[in-house]
């Protein structure tokens, strides 16, 4: 079915137009069709004429150019195109231009740039209309462009024309007054012309001169003027424009009646004639060796003998070539043009479809390309389409869904009429009449098992034996609007429907996930790679993997209708926003590595493509046997053959190419101090990408600010307020055109200097600052509660005097007086008397009465007994216990004792008084001592006998019974101190007391505060044993 | 010095307490016993001195807590104007310490005012015929 080979010799003459690269891959792919004929891959290479190959881009004053005249361009090592035009110079980043201010200090204004040159060393060099201008490398990423060097080569502004820098690195300029070499930082005239155009070194190092109506050679040491040139190509002197020999020795001249090569075989004539005899400026040399000549009627490409142009009618005044895939051309008044080297071949209905909206394409075991459109359906053999309409059969030809049963019957699923199954040349038709849930088919799966499932929005329909069987909600669908279908290498089916994503289990399906939703995303594609990983495109975009019976999310970038997976494992997506590739493991191990930036490579219009978006319909992208990519879009059928779209591996050159502080621009420095108090912070990032800056991505993060990478937007700048103190590294990571990413990144350095609040020292003293305040506010609050104890000490001692003396005063006075009188009064009953008895009783309980008023009194007054002399007093309390004398008992204090707050002294005495005698009279002790101190910050009295010991059970439940521990202890709470007792059985007991210093002693005692240093301790002996 | 009663001479008594009812019992006690008469009343220390003054007791009996000035210092002004002068001090509760001051300051003696009537006015007596306790 397919037409002959077409001649071989034409396919070989394309094949060696192009460059050597394309040529080896072209010959593989030939040899390959030469064998296996009858195959799609056998059709004349994808391109047309060389015009047809490229996707032209023009620029001009509207796009940011300062001129439509552009004279040269060049490009340097950090990627950026530099522009030389007729008002100045510009760079292109691939998005803007941005212009380069020539002028320094002192030189001659400089406005039309006529030469160019970015030399090995990376410097760029520009021949303006005044002179020369050194640009150094290290200012060429930053517009701003301070490292400049101006020179003047002739006595007076001398207009440049040519630069050219020799192999070994010698720069020579050509100007209005002559031939000029760069030497010792200064440009010295070699030779006095009336102008020099051209300048080309040949092969072994002299150079080739177009002066003024002469032609000249500098044969290292002077230039020899060689007129014989012209005279052996037969031309006037005058008329050779430039000379340049090629790297394999043939010289080629530019001349005013066309083209000329002279090589081994002499002169030969180029054709067409008309391009060949044209009047030629000059003759380049691409970097992949090609030869390509400038003139008056265009830009043409020798290919043998013969001319062809990318871009005919186009008046080149600059070209540079890039690469073979990227031509640059400078126009006299149109402008800058960029030719694209198209990568993908689009058939539309100029080329026979029926309709530019193709849905669906499906390789069939046979080679044909079927191919279905809305609406429309046609079959291609590699040479032409052919339509198939009602006339065959098939009265419904809007295709939606193609399919290729195991019997090779072709099934066309349409919008409105079913499905169509073609049996030979015969069409039968199948729809709800035969049991099909609804007319419009969306998909068609051919099963392992040979059944068939048609997905429709009404339903899931299974055609086993010529029966359709239809699955709904009612068999556990999620909903019946499904979306896609997919049987994988296991035989489980998948169906992603409008609610959910379902698998079938046994006659019936189930949701693997009830919350499929997640952000408004769910799956309405289902696709498998060859290593069995499921995938489901999300809507409106995002890949995600199904695992287990969840959906892990790989990529949110872009969408995907559907995919085909190549021989060499990558995977080719058709979205909405364009053919995605991307490599098979990059994409499932995504999920492992989410911060990792995915490398993939998006085609779309830049490449040639009309429209970006693909179609819905399925299949929409598929491999034929020969591993020729067919994608249906919206405006066309496009073919991808792979050889021309190699796997490039080209790393953007991410930099800082501006900066603003606040709104002031700044220099872009080898790091960056902003000033305290700097509120807004931008960092205008760059990427140059010549080929498509739309598809270039770059993403930022500075350290300790950002916790992720961010996207920059289309703006391309950071924007940072506030940055806190401290040196932050500034990351920015592109990923070019070709889909890869610079994973190293470029990272800067950002300084925020801190305001003096914000510095270390500061934070120190603030917190030494603090610490201060707060100690000084708790000491000042400590005085104040001390006060306050002190003050309610002074009261109830006040309040205790006063009870003690009306106590005193009235009650016990009256009583001793009453009994007084009773005793007397008793005196007088006769003795019989039944009263006297009576009246007795009385005056032992009035002087019971008494006795316990004078205990009472005693109890509020008894700071009598210690208020001098603590010590002593403690001591008198051994000689209050009968029969002690075979106990050692004495009390140790100081010699000079600081004078005790008399409120205290009482409650110090009794506590003392009580542990004194509990190791008197309980302990069974054969030492006691007591321990009067003044540690300086606190007083202490400790109470330590050698005896029993306290039963710990008496000391933990506080069962005090004589003991008095209770008593003790809220005494010591009362005054302000702390009692604390450790006893063991049989191990002796020892009670301490610690006060507080300012509550125990007087205040105007404070001045001795290291005394207890130098105390000495006084011992008094009660008794020697 | 007034003869009273039997002819014997009675024993001639200041009471100094700041307390009426205090007082009121020692007039009723001393008032009791033939051979003792309450010559006069004192209710604070200078008053004492002024009383003592005036009647010139041959025992007087001092409390020892009097509001203005106390019971010893009214003591010892009577004990230095007076060297002969016998006072007894009379006491509800005071420390041993007071007593011994109130002894070394030239007092007879002293008497807890809880002692039994009879006790006291042994007491007083014995003070009276030279003995100090």
């Amino acid at each position: 079915m397919l037409k002959p080979l077409p001649v071989i010799g034409t396919i070989l003459r394309r094949i060696t137009t192009r460059g050597a690269r394309w040529q080896r891959v072209a010959l593989l792919v030939l040899s390959t069709a030469v064998c296996i004929p009858g195959t799609l891959l056998a059709q004349p290479a994808t391109r047309g004429p060389l015009a047809d190959q490229f996707v032209r881009t023009d620029f001009t004053v509207d796009d940011g150019l300062p001129d439509n005249v552009v004279n040269c361009i060049a490009q340097t090592s950090n990627g950026l195109l530099w522009v030389g035009t007729g008002s100045g110079l510009v760079t292109f980043d691939g998005r803007e231009f941005t212009r380069i201010d020539l002028d320094t200090g002192g030189s001659v204004p400089q406005g039309v740039v006529h030469a160019m040159i970015a030399s090995s060393q990376g410097d760029l060099w520009v021949g303006t209309d005044a002179g020369v201008v050194l640009l150094h490398k290290q200012s060429l990423d930053r517009f701003n462009a301070t490292g400049k060097t101006f020179y003047q080569l002739g006595s007076e502004s001398d207009q440049v024309m040519e630069l050219m820098e020799t192999r070994t690195g010698v720069l020579w300029a050509g100007t209005r007054s002559g031939l000029y070499r760069f030497t010792n930082g200064r440009f010295v005239q070699m030779a006095a012309l009336d102008g020099v155009y051209r300048i080309n070194e040949t092969l072994h190092g002299s150079l080739l001169v177009v002066g003024a109506g002469q032609f000249l050679e500098w044969d290292g040491h002077r230039l020899v003027h060689r007129s014989d040139v012209a005279a052996n190509l037969g031309i006037d002197e005058s008329h050779i424009y430039q000379a340049i020999q090629d790297r394999s020795g043939t010289i080629w001249y530019a001349t005013r009646d066309g083209l000329v090569r002279r090589g081994a075989q002499g002169l030969p004539e180029f054709e067409p004639a008309e391009a060949a005899h044209t009047a030629v400026s000059r003759v380049v040399q691409g970097r992949d060796g090609a030869m390509w000549m400038t003139g008056r009627i265009g830009l043409f490409r020798v290919d043998g003998n013969h001319l062809e142009s990318p871009a005919p009618g186009l008046n080149a005044r600059a070209f540079f070539p890039a690469s073979a895939n990227d031509l640059w051309i400078g126009t006299n008044g149109y402008g800058l043009i960029h030719l694209r080297r198209r990568v993908v071949r689009m058939f539309t209905k100029a080329d026979g479809l029926p309709n530019d909206n193709v849905m669906a394409v499906l390789p069939a075991h046979d080679g044909t390309l079927w191919v279905g459109s809305n609406c429309g359906f046609s079959s291609y053999d590699g040479t032409a389409f052919r339509a198939w309409t009602a006339k065959d059969g098939l009265r419904d030809d809007c295709v939606w869904s193609l399919a290729e049963d195991q019997q090779h019957d072709l099934w066309i699923g349409t919008y409105g009429g079913g499905v169509y199954r073609k049996h030979g040349d015969t069409f039968t038709q199948y729809s709800k009449e035969q049991g099909l849930p609804d007319r419009i088919v969306t998909q068609i799966v051919v099963a392992r098992d040979g059944t068939l499932w048609f997905a429709t929005p009404e339903g899931l329909s299974h055609l086993e034996d010529g029966h359709f069987r239809s699955y709904t909600t009612a068999d556990g669908l999620s909903s019946n609007q499904v979306l896609s279908i997919h049987e994988d290498r296991a035989g489980t089916l998948w169906v992603a429907t409008q609610t959910g994503l379902d698998r079938r289990v046994g006659a019936r399906f189930a949701s693997i996930s009830a919350e499929n939703r997640k952000n408004g995303h769910f799956p309405d594609a289902l696709f498998e790679d060859a290593n069995g990983n499921l995938y489901t495109g999300e809507y409106p975009k995002g890949i995600d993997m199904i695992r287990g019976s969840a959906l892990v999310d790989l990529n949110g970038d872009w969408n995907a209708q559907d995919m085909a997976e190549a021989p060499d494992h990558d995977l080719w997506f058709s979205g909405k926003n364009g053919i995605i590739r991307v490599r098979r493991d990059d994409l499932s191990n995504s999920a492992q590595n989410h911060d990792a930036p995915l490398d993939y490579e998006i085609f779309d219009r830049s490449d040639g493509l009309a429209s970006a978006q693909c179609s819905v319909g399925i299949p929409s992208i598929v491999f034929d046997p020969n591993g020729v990519l067919w994608i249906a879009t919206v405006k066309g059928l496009v073919r991808i053959d792979r050889a021309n779209v190699p796997r490039k591996t080209r790393i953007a050159n991410a930099f800082i190419g501006g900066i603003t502080v606040g709104n002031k621009k700044q220099e872009v420095g080898e790091t960056l101090t902003v000033a305290p108090g700097t509120h807004h912070l931008e960092l205008h990032l760059e990427t140059v990408d010549l080929a498509s800056p739309e598809k270039v991505r770059m993403q930022y993060r500075m350290d300790d600010v950002d916790p992720l990478w961010l996207d920059a937007d289309s703006s391309r700048i950071a924007i940072y307020s506030n940055l806190p103190p401290g040196t932050h590294n500034f990351h920015i990571r592109a990923r070019s055109s070709d889909g890869v990413w610079n994973r190293m990144g470029t990272v800067y350095s950002v300084t925020q200097e801190p305001y003096f609040y914000q510095t270390r020292w500061f934070l120190v003293l603030a917190l030494t600052l603090a610490i201060f305040l707060l100690s000084a506010g708790y000491l000042l609050r400590m005085r104040h509660v001390l006060h306050l104890a002190q003050m309610r000490m002074d009261e109830r001692m006040v309040e205790r005097e006063r009870i003690a003396r009306e106590l005193h005063d009235t009650l016990l006075q009256g009583v001793l007086s009453a009994s007084m009188q009773l005793d007397l009064a008793e005196e007088h009953i006769p003795e019989d008397s039944t009263a006297k008895s009576m009246v007795r009783r009385t005056l032992k309980t009035l002087r019971q009465l008494t006795e316990e008023g004078r205990a009472a009194l005693r109890g509020l007054r008894s700071q009598d007994n210690a208020q001098g002399d603590l010590p002593a007093a403690l001591l008198r309390v051994g000689q209050e216990v009968p029969a002690s004398e075979k106990i050692r008992f004495r009390v140790l204090a100081p010699e000079v004792p600081r004078p005790l707050r008399p409120q205290i002294a009482d409650d110090l005495y009794h506590i003392g008084r009580e542990a004194i005698l509990n190791a008197f009279l309980h302990a069974k002790a054969s030492v006691i001592e007591v321990t009067i101190e003044d540690a300086g910050s606190q007083f202490l009295l400790r109470v330590l006998d050698d005896g029993s010991g306290i039963d710990p059970h008496i000391l933990e439940a506080g069962r005090d019974g004589h003991w008095g521990l209770p008593g003790m202890r809220e005494r010591a709470k009362h005054i302000g101190g702390h009692l604390r007792l450790k006893s063991r059985p049989g191990a002796g007991t020892e009670i301490e007391l610690t006060v507080p210093a300012s509550l125990a002693f007087e205040e105007n005692s404070r001045g001795r505060m290291f005394g207890w240093l130098f105390r000495r301790l006084r011992t008094r002996e009660a008794r020697e044993a | 010095m007034r003869e009273e009663g039997n002819g014997a001479p009675r024993i001639r008594i200041l009471c100094v307490d700041d307390h009426a009812l205090m007082r009121e019992a020692i007039t009723a006690i001393i008032r009791n016993e033939p051979d003792m008469l309450l010559a006069a009343e004192a209710c604070s220390g200078y008053e004492a001195i002024e009383t003592f003054r005036l009647h010139q007791p041959d025992v007087t009996l001092m409390d020892f807590r009097l509001s203005g000035m106390n019971g010893i210092d009214a003591l010892v002004a009577i004990r230095t104007e007076f060297p002969q002068a016998r006072v007894v001090m009379l006491t509800t509760f005071e420390s041993d310490a007071d007593m011994r001051r109130a002894l070394e300051a030239g007092a007879q003696g002293y008497l807890l005012k809880s002692m039994p009537r009879k006790e006291l006015l042994q007491f007083i007596r014995q003070v009276h015929s030279g003995d100090r306790s």
